[in-house]
């Protein structure tokens, strides 16, 4: 399981912010089929969305925080991130960091488990916000 | 009264962004006598002119409005406030950011006593008390507090009255006054534009938190002996990679705070030329807008110095840290080598032992072999005694035996 560099990334599609979700899409369905066989585990429920997401967060060295709450599952991140680092390394916006490549390659990770999935960032670090947190909904 | 706005256009899209305000401020004022980047218009009954400067990405928008002298002083700020709100009238777009607003009220008068009044009519009517009055180049100058607020931080209220001079003399000084105003809009605009550019990474609590509590768990594991004993190689490499990926981001964090509060000091000296060229003299014995003005500037970036030094400690920590992870893996790869030498010592004298019990067992064979083949010699020669010989001959067999066995063993020559 291979991530872009965000830099190669986004020289290539900087002008093409589409391109970029539909290619970071791609990214995400393709390490979530990497990450469930990795587990070992198969099925499309919440509970199964959410541990693929924890090894997700783990493999990137974030704190695995993803919980099933009711009918949704939510994915919590606190800490540094390596979209923030390149962010500030390579001085390309955060918010496009984000939106272009970090959101969809997540959507892309959870389509694997659950294709028709619902996806709500109602907070993110890059507007300020104190933490990142992710919502998906069947 | 005048009103300077500083906005933010990305690169390359100054043009497109201009042309498209001045077609809104058209489309709003309507009649406008329009000379390059200056237009005149009328507005309210007031005579309106707006220049528009474009600088390196900012967009400088220097706007005044002379009002009759019977204007009442509610209409003028809210006029004041609200001329040029972009948010209102361009699309979203083509709206620039705005970086700061400077409004600046000039009555004119010539009583000292009302133009000391007027500061504190403004005041309450925008909520804001003075920090400060000045003689700046013979006009009396106050300068209004900010709000706290984020969105404020970068607006300034300045109240001129050229109470002491001449009324040719009124003007020149004024525009001169203005300029410096100006001057200092843009460069309050720099900072907010760094400022905006960093706000987001000021919150470190989160990852403040979480870098603490991970690298209080990896020690508390580490310096616990039964927590210690579950620690292996692996998850050791795991708590580095950790420690490397934070470190990292604390690092450009770090740099990245450094090279804009440099940036931000830079622009603040800049602003102190401006300040110190006005030479603001006291006024009674209120104290003087620059100082405690200048202090507000320093404040405003104190944000990245906090940043830097947070930054710092958590690096310091994560480097703690990471030592001990690194003292202890190497501890532990030093165990793993030693072990790895015992088992393969004692795996070496096993052999050793092995190949000399098979070299006494050769010679036992090749004794054995010469022995019966001299009993055939006996056999034939001496048949009583033969058995008598055998025996006698053994003890030379076994020598024999061992003079082949060296002989066959015998170090090759290199």
């Amino acid at each position: 399981m291979s991530f872009p560099s965000p830099k190669e990334f986004y020289e290539r599609f900087k002008n093409d912010p589409e391109a970029a979700m539909r290619t970071a899409f791609k990214i995400g369905q393709e390490a979530g089929e990497v990450i469930a066989r990795s587990l070992g585990i198969q099925g499309n429920d919440l509970e199964t969305l959410a541990a693929v997401l924890n090894e997700f967060q783990r493999r990137v060295q974030a704190e695995p925080r993803t919980k099933v709450e009711g009918n949704r599952v939510t994915m919590r991140c606190r800490g540094f991130c390596p979209i923030m680092r390149a962010a500030l390394t390579l001085d390309i916006p955060w918010i496009w960091l984000e939106t272009n490549l970090a959101w969809p390659l997540i959507r892309g990770i959870a389509s694997y488990v659950i294709p028709v999935i619902k996806f709500q960032v109602p907070s993110t670090k890059s507007r300020g916000d104190p933490t990142c947190m992710y919502i998906f909904e069947e | 009264m005048a009103k300077i706005q500083v906005f933010q256009v990305g690169e390359g899209t100054e043009d497109a962004v201009l042309n498209s305000i001045i077609q809104v401020i058209k489309d709003k004022y309507g009649n406008i006598v329009q000379t390059n980047h200056t237009f005149q218009f009328s507005m309210n009954g007031a005579l309106c002119q707006l220049g528009i400067d474009k600088l390196e990405k900012l967009l400088v928008f220097s706007s005044t409005v002379k009002y009759d002298s019977g204007c009442e002083l509610r209409n003028v700020i809210d006029n004041g406030l609200n001329l040029f709100d972009l948010s209102s009238f361009a699309s979203s777009s083509t709206r620039p950011d705005l970086l700061s607003t400077f409004v600046t009220f000039i009555p004119l008068t010539k009583d000292e006593g009302l133009a000391r009044s007027l500061v504190d009519q403004y005041s309450d009517s925008l909520s804001r008390p003075k920090i400060g009055i000045g003689i700046v180049r013979g006009c009396l100058l106050s300068i209004l507090e900010s709000g706290i607020e984020e969105e404020e931080l970068f607006n300034r209220y300045y109240y001129l009255s050229p109470y002491l001079l001449p009324s040719e003399a009124a003007e020149k000084r004024t525009e001169e006054i203005l300029d410096d105003i100006k001057r200092l809009a843009v460069y309050t605009a720099q900072i907010s534009r760094l400022y905006s550019g960093c706000k987001n990474f000021f919150s470190l609590e989160p990852g403040e938190t979480e870098v603490t509590e991970k690298t209080e768990e990896f020690l508390w594991k580490l310096l616990t002996p039964s927590a210690r004993e579950r620690v292996d190689l692996k998850t050791l490499e795991s708590w580095l990679d950790f420690i490397m990926e934070r470190d990292s981001t604390i690092s450009a964090m770090a740099e990245t705070m450094r090279v804009n509060h440099m940036e931000a000091k830079s622009i603040i000296n800049r602003i102190e030329d401006i300040f110190k060229k006005l030479n603001e003299r006291s006024f009674e014995d209120y104290p003087r807008n620059s100082e405690l003005e200048l202090r507000t500037y320093h404040k405003a970036i104190e944000p990245f110095e906090k940043t830097i030094v947070r930054s710092e400690a958590l690096k310091a920590r994560l480097g703690t840290v990471m030592d001990e992870v690194r003292t202890y893996m190497s501890l532990q790869q030093q165990k793993i080598t030693i072990d790895e030498q015992k088992a393969s010592k004692e795996q070496l004298v096993r052999l050793v032992n092995l190949q000399e019990i098979l070299h006494k067992l050769e010679i036992l064979i090749v004794a054995f072999y010469i022995t019966e083949m001299a009993s055939l010699v006996f056999e034939a020669l001496a048949h009583e005694i033969a058995l008598l010989l055998t025996a006698a001959f053994i003890p030379f067999a076994l020598l024999v035996a061992v003079g082949i066995s060296r002989l066959l063993h015998r170090p090759q020559e290199p």
